[in-house]
């Protein structure tokens, strides 16, 4: 789990907020794992290591995320009807997890229609104060395809079943995607929230020649920096010890030069 | 010096009135709940390795639209109601604060109340317990919170989380534990500032003061 930030406070000064531990993003000792159903028109099942596990997955769902024990899952794809996974549509596929891996294994078409498979690695490192980070992965039966965000080509030339991805600065985008060198969207635009700590995954999936293209989208929580410190007053006001906070003497003052000449002789006979 | 003396004097009853001790400190136990509802499920089918409800959804551009966001803070009994705005971490590493005390940040990358991927993580709010223009803030007025006390956030969409305050704590800010402020999965909203002694040398308080709620209707 994580550990104290204790000792990193202790080793400062006051002042200094220190490094607080990371909040993990996925669960101590496990991998996560989301699935995508990215095959146009053809409900399944899904198999891990011979038992079903998802019935009747729609195009266009997505399952999980699960927590998993790392390690080496066999994954097989069935038409919905089927009885076992003897006969896959799909595989059996192995997936590879490791400890403290985000994954998003996806079933979908390659760019010339037939039907295939990815393990993607969601990245899930901890982004900088103030941003998110923006994926986009192209699982469609298309073309190479540009990405827009705000009217400016921001990503080009990406592939079936390629992936790229950045870290913006926190707020909603307008994306949209071209065939790659064109100008008039295929998908979008469409609003995408960049938010903090978060990786917003988008998928172009569907195909082109069937006129079955759409979005699809999931967003993956990153590892978080958590504040060392809480540094909140400034004037000293609520001390609650006998110090006398600066703010005061100051302000106090400020308030008998003010009031000098009349009230304040008064006073100060009356002590 | 004569001067002085009397600014103290005159100032004295608001120094005492700002010092109550902190609220009693109530220590339970507290199971972790999760607050955020489940997504859609499936039936799960399970067997090993993969055991419980597995959750599904359409992975359409809903998932695109952002949480609402906290808008503004209120605390009924103690008159605090105030806007709330996100904020993230200072270079330092510490928390990012609004300049005006009249302003609480809430820390983005923590818990949302208006749900999203971190609803079940604690959402945590501070504020300056003072500033050079307003004096003491509305969060000065947290240490005085008593439990059942009702908290009540809106939210960007205009929706709202309502939480009761569980109990107050006091602490060193040396030995407060601000992982489990910010990083425990309790669904709590803790409300956080300064208080204690004021350190003149290097402006700062001595103690952080925290106050833990937690969603209404979630008794622990």
């Amino acid at each position: 789990m994580r550990t104290s930030i204790l000792a990193g406070i202790a080793a400062g000064t006051l002042l200094a907020a220190g490094t607080a531990a990371p909040a993990l993003a996925v669960d101590d000792g496990k991998a996560e794992l989301s699935v995508l159903h990215g095959i146009p028109d053809l409900t399944v099942d899904v198999y891990v290591d011979g038992a079903l596990t998802l019935d009747d997955f729609a195009p266009g769902d997505l399952a999980g995320p699960l927590s998993l024990d790392p390690g080496t899952y066999s994954v097989a794809i069935t038409a919905s009807d089927a009885a076992d996974d003897s006969d896959p549509v799909l595989g059996p596929l192995d997936l590879p997890l490791e400890e403290g891996m985000s994954y998003t294994a996806v079933a979908h078409l390659d760019e010339g229609g037939d039907a295939t498979a990815n393990l993607f690695t969601n990245d899930i490192s901890a982004t900088a104060s103030g941003e998110g980070r923006l994926t986009v992965r192209h699982v469609a039966a298309a073309p190479a395809v540009d990405v827009w965000a705000d009217g400016d080509v921001v990503f080009e030339n990406l592939a079936n079943p390629d992936e790229v991805m950045a870290d913006l600065p926190v707020g909603t985008y307008s994306a949209a995607v071209s065939l790659t060198g064109e100008e008039d969207p295929v998908l979008g635009p469409t609003d995408v929230a960049v938010e903090e700590a978060t990786n917003t995954i988008v998928y172009a999936w569907g195909s082109a020649e069937d006129g079955s293209l759409a979005v699809a989208a999931q967003t993956v929580a990153t590892h978080s920096d958590m504040p060392g410190a809480v540094s909140a007053g400034t004037q000293g006001l609520a001390a609650d010890d006998g110090g006398v906070p600066a703010g005061v003497i100051v302000a106090g003052a400020l308030a008998l030069a003010a009031a000098a000449g009349l009230g304040t002789r008064a006073a100060l006979a009356r002590r | 010096m004569r001067t002085a003396a009397l600014a103290l004097a005159a100032l004295l009853p608001l120094v005492l009135s700002s010092c109550a001790p902190a609220g009693a400190q109530e220590e339970r136990t507290r199971p972790p709940v999760s607050v955020s509802p489940p997504p859609a499920e499936i039936g799960a089918i399970a067997a090993a390795p993969v055991t419980g409800p597995i959750p599904v959804r359409r992975a359409d551009a809903a998932a695109l639209t952002e949480a609402p966001q906290p808008a503004r803070l209120v605390v009924d009994r103690l008159g605090v109601d105030m806007p709330v705005r996100g904020v993230g971490l200072e270079p330092d590493g510490s928390m990012e604060l609004p300049g005006s005390a009249g302003v609480a940040g809430w820390f983005r990358a923590a818990g949302n109340p208006g749900g999203g991927l971190r609803a079940g993580q604690n959402a945590v709010m501070a504020a300056h317990v003072d500033d050079a223009v307003m004096g003491l803030g509305p969060f000065a007025r947290l240490r005085e919170a008593r439990e059942g006390d009702r908290v009540t956030v809106t939210l960007s969409d205009g929706g709202s989380a309502v939480y009761r305050i569980a109990r107050v704590e006091q602490t060193s800010k040396r030995e407060v534990d601000l992982d489990a402020v910010f990083g425990s999965e309790d669904g709590a909203l803790v409300l956080v500032t300064c208080g204690g002694g004021w350190d003149a040398d290097v402006r700062h308080y001595e103690d952080n003061v925290l106050v833990w709620a937690y969603p209404e209707g979630d008794l622990r």
